[in-house]
């Protein structure tokens, strides 16, 4: 179908779901692409990438994510326009489960994935107080289209130590470890082609301590990548520098092509 | 009973409607529609009523020997007889009165090596025929999640009671 409803595939937002991209039948092996732009006013996040699907049930991905800061850049000293980014390699299995065509069945599709990502800007990370510039996420998510009402509901628990998506690396002063997380969207089948909806994400509270940050503040980013450092820069940073939310409520549409 | 019922069911066999081939006799039951029918009339005042769904039907029917994805599929059925039992069942699930007399899906779909991607055509052409047709997407996505669980087994030679649907 050209519809969601039969080759349902997140096309926008963040959250993992349990649905395998690129093939949409049990008989065949398809390839699928996808892109997510989130812009606000300060900074935008843009992501891109490709997966391979088998026999709907592992999911092969590639994905590049690139952030830019924008004038939230300037404001924190890195620079107007600063862009971190990085490598996301996944890898999804379908544990149960129809998300689509199972609608006599409250049982939703589970998968289980790991994401592997590898973050540029390893100068940044160590400055902004993450231990390791990549990290491996396990997920598990469970998704299920309410096709009688219309409605796509997703829940994912991620194991993860990544702060900010992993965008600024993995792990920190406070905590080492992965700790579970929380991904929940919901989407309205709003015509057989469009998907709005809203998802909410938490993230782990890893970010380094205020004393922490308060040491750092005497170092920016010199030409390379490796800190320079100096009294004199602590003032911008001091005062610019809020920890990051540990969640995110977000609305997305998805255009779902065949 | 059941004697009486397979006798009738003979019979209805041996002299098909106006139009259709004869088909190897079997029990005739509501059931075979493999789907339990929806509650008051809203559904079927959604596709229009009678004439709505006939249209569907003619639409889906055409659309589908039209598809090269699945034409093939069509080659050599009994079309009136298609047209008319799917116009039955879908009048049984949308509560417009009808019975369905058709085989069950396990029956009418046995050895024609459906596939899953072959359904999703089939679903696809569905749509686009209720969308040309003016039914609201709520009442659509209704009956696909009706239709939806007869996705079944038979194509993958697994026996069950439900299957492909048309």
């Amino acid at each position: 179908m050209a519809s969601v409803a039969w080759r349902v595939r997140p096309a926008g937002g963040l959250a993992a779901w349990a649905v395998i991209g690129g093939s949409e039948t049990r008989d065949g092996i398809g390839g699928s692409a996808h892109a997510t732009i989130v812009a606000l006013p300060d900074f935008d996040l843009k992501t891109a990438g490709i997966g391979l699907g088998i026999n709907d049930s592992v999911e092969l991905s590639y994905a590049y994510q690139r952030f830019d800061t924008h004038r939230a850049g300037a404001a924190l000293g890195l620079g107007r326009g600063f862009t971190f980014g990085q490598h996301i390699l996944s890898g999804k299995l379908r544990i149960a489960g129809d998300a689509v065509w199972e609608q006599d069945r409250w049982l939703p599709q589970i998968a289980i994935g790991v994401q592997h990502k590898i973050a540029e800007r390893g100068g940044v990370i160590r400055l902004v107080g993450g231990r390791a510039s990549s990290g491996t996420d396990v997920y598990a998510s469970a998704t299920k289209v309410l096709l009688a009402q219309s409605l796509v509901v997703d829940a994912t628990v991620r194991w993860t130590k990544a702060n900010q998506f992993g965008l600024l690396g993995f792990g920190g002063d406070r905590r080492r470890g992965r700790s579970a997380q929380f991904e929940g969207s919901v989407g309205w089948l709003a015509t057989p082609s469009l998907l709005l909806g809203a998802e909410v994400r938490t993230k782990p509270t890893i970010w380094p301590s205020p004393r922490a940050a308060r040491d750092r503040c005497f170092c920016r980013l010199g030409g390379g990548s490796a800190p320079v450092c100096h009294r004199r820069l602590c003032r911008p940073w001091r005062h610019r520098h809020l920890p990051p939310p540990t969640w995110h409520l977000s609305l997305f549409t998805g255009i779902l092509l065949t | 009973m059941i004697a009486i019922l397979i006798a009738l069911a003979w019979q209805n066999a041996a002299v098909p409607p106006a139009g259709e081939e004869p088909v190897a006799p079997y029990v005739q039951a509501d059931t075979n529609a493999g789907a339990t029918p929806f509650r008051g009339d809203a559904m079927w005042q959604a596709f229009g009523g009678a004439a709505g769904v006939h249209a569907i039907v003619d639409d889906l029917v055409s659309t589908n020997t039209a598809d090269p994805r699945i034409t093939d599929i069509f080659k050599n059925r009994d079309l009136v007889r298609l047209r008319r039992t799917l116009f039955e069942q879908f009048c049984y699930i949308l509560d417009g009165g009808c019975h369905y007399s058709g085989q069950t899906m396990a029956q009418s779909h046995k050895d024609m090596g459906i596939q899953q991607a072959d359904m999703a055509a089939l679903v696809e052409n569905l749509q686009a025929a209720m969308r040309r047709h003016h039914v609201p997407m709520a009442a659509q996505n209704r009956l696909l999640a009706k239709l939806a669980p007869m996705h079944g087994k038979s194509w993958r030679g697994d026996t069950g009671p439900y299957t492909v649907i048309t």
